[in-house]
């Protein structure tokens, strides 16, 4: 007959195991303490995006601003979000509806949804509008931005509907 | 005894296991539309670094050009930038029509028909990268001719150059 205490250890054994496997990840995730992590800052990185129509003819401009932080905890945090559109002056008798805008990280995540809606404003206007001014912390590098889809009456892009996208820098 | 130790165990895999799944999910893709399916042009990249030489104290490098099945990319860096304001792109009636940007291109002697434009920058700045895609019938690319006309409305900013692949 074994001894008690060996009989202890052996009744022990297994979940002691398990005890201790599921310790070291929960105890790390719960003792991990993210570091400071110092930032550059870059003010008004924007993009200009140019539509053109199947006929090759230049249909506007969009502009899609925004400031940001990198991290060096790998992330990035953007605000100030400033979307624009420039109107060409020879798109007659074409109507636009602009709609859906959005943050999106180039990995398909959306991080953040901003709708937002605005009728045509006519041939050769120019307007733009702040989409988003609170931070929003992303992954580096994942270049998202806003995305505008554009509805065309009477005419259509041959590929996709016009986007606009932010590209930092 | 031995229960007590079992159910501490069982909670903390438990808690573990959640804890690191939860941190494995961020990031991962969701429903988003994929830009690499709107802006990025796949097939054949050619790097090619060429600087174009400076005018008038601008200077613009072509960085690469992508030739895909339906589309040809061409990556360009500039500098010394002179952008028009944004709001003031119509202001000009030849900007307003053609854009403030203006870059034609033919391949192996026929003309290239304009699909997407791309410019970003930083306010005050001079330095600007950019992205002109036209649209291509496929096939192999034996000589790309480009002729920049201006950047941003940058008029001082035009430059010819030739590629062969």
């Amino acid at each position: 007959m074994r001894h008690p205490a060996a009989r202890m250890a052996q009744i022990c054994r297994l979940p002691l195991t398990l005890f201790l496997a599921g310790l070291i990840p929960a105890a790390t995730l719960a003792l991990a303490t993210p570091a400071e992590a110092a930032a550059t800052y870059h003010p008004g990185a924007y993009s200009w995006h140019y539509v053109y129509l199947p006929d090759n003819s230049y249909q506007g401009a969009d502009l899609n601003q925004a400031d940001y932080y990198m991290w060096s905890d790998g992330t990035e945090s953007v605000s100030n979000m400033y979307a624009g559109i420039s109107r060409s002056s020879n798109n007659a008798g074409t109507t636009m509806i602009w709609s859906n805008a959005w943050l999106y990280n180039y990995d398909g995540t959306v991080p953040l949804y901003v709708y937002w809606a605005r009728n045509d404003c006519g041939l050769g206007c120019y307007w733009s509008q702040n989409m988003w001014s609170g931070w929003k912390t992303v992954q580096a590098q994942s270049h998202y931005g806003i995305t505008v889809h554009g509805i065309y009456g009477g005419c259509c892009r041959y590929y996709a509907e016009p986007t606009m996208g932010l590209w930092w820098p | 005894m031995r229960k007590i130790a079992l159910a501490i165990a069982v909670a903390m895999v438990v808690i573990g296991g959640v804890a690191a799944y939860a941190r494995s999910t961020q990031g991962q893709p969701g429903n988003g539309p994929s830009p690499q399916d709107r802006f990025g042009v796949q097939g054949a990249h050619h790097r090619v670094d060429r600087d174009l030489g400076p005018v008038d104290g601008r200077d613009l490098i072509v960085v690469d050009v992508v030739v895909g099945t339906d589309r040809i990319a061409v990556r360009y860096t500039a500098s010394g930038i002179q952008p028009v304001q944004f709001e003031h792109i119509n202001d000009n009636p030849v900007f307003a029509r053609e854009g403030p940007t203006f870059i034609t291109a033919d391949a192996d002697g026929k003309p290239l028909t304009r699909y997407d434009g791309t410019e970003s920058s930083v306010v005050g700045s001079s330095a600007i990268q950019g992205e002109i895609v036209f649209l291509w019938q496929g096939g192999q690319l034996h000589r790309l001719n480009i002729s920049i006309a201006r950047i941003m409305g940058d008029g001082h900013a035009h430059w010819t150059a030739t590629f062969d692949f």
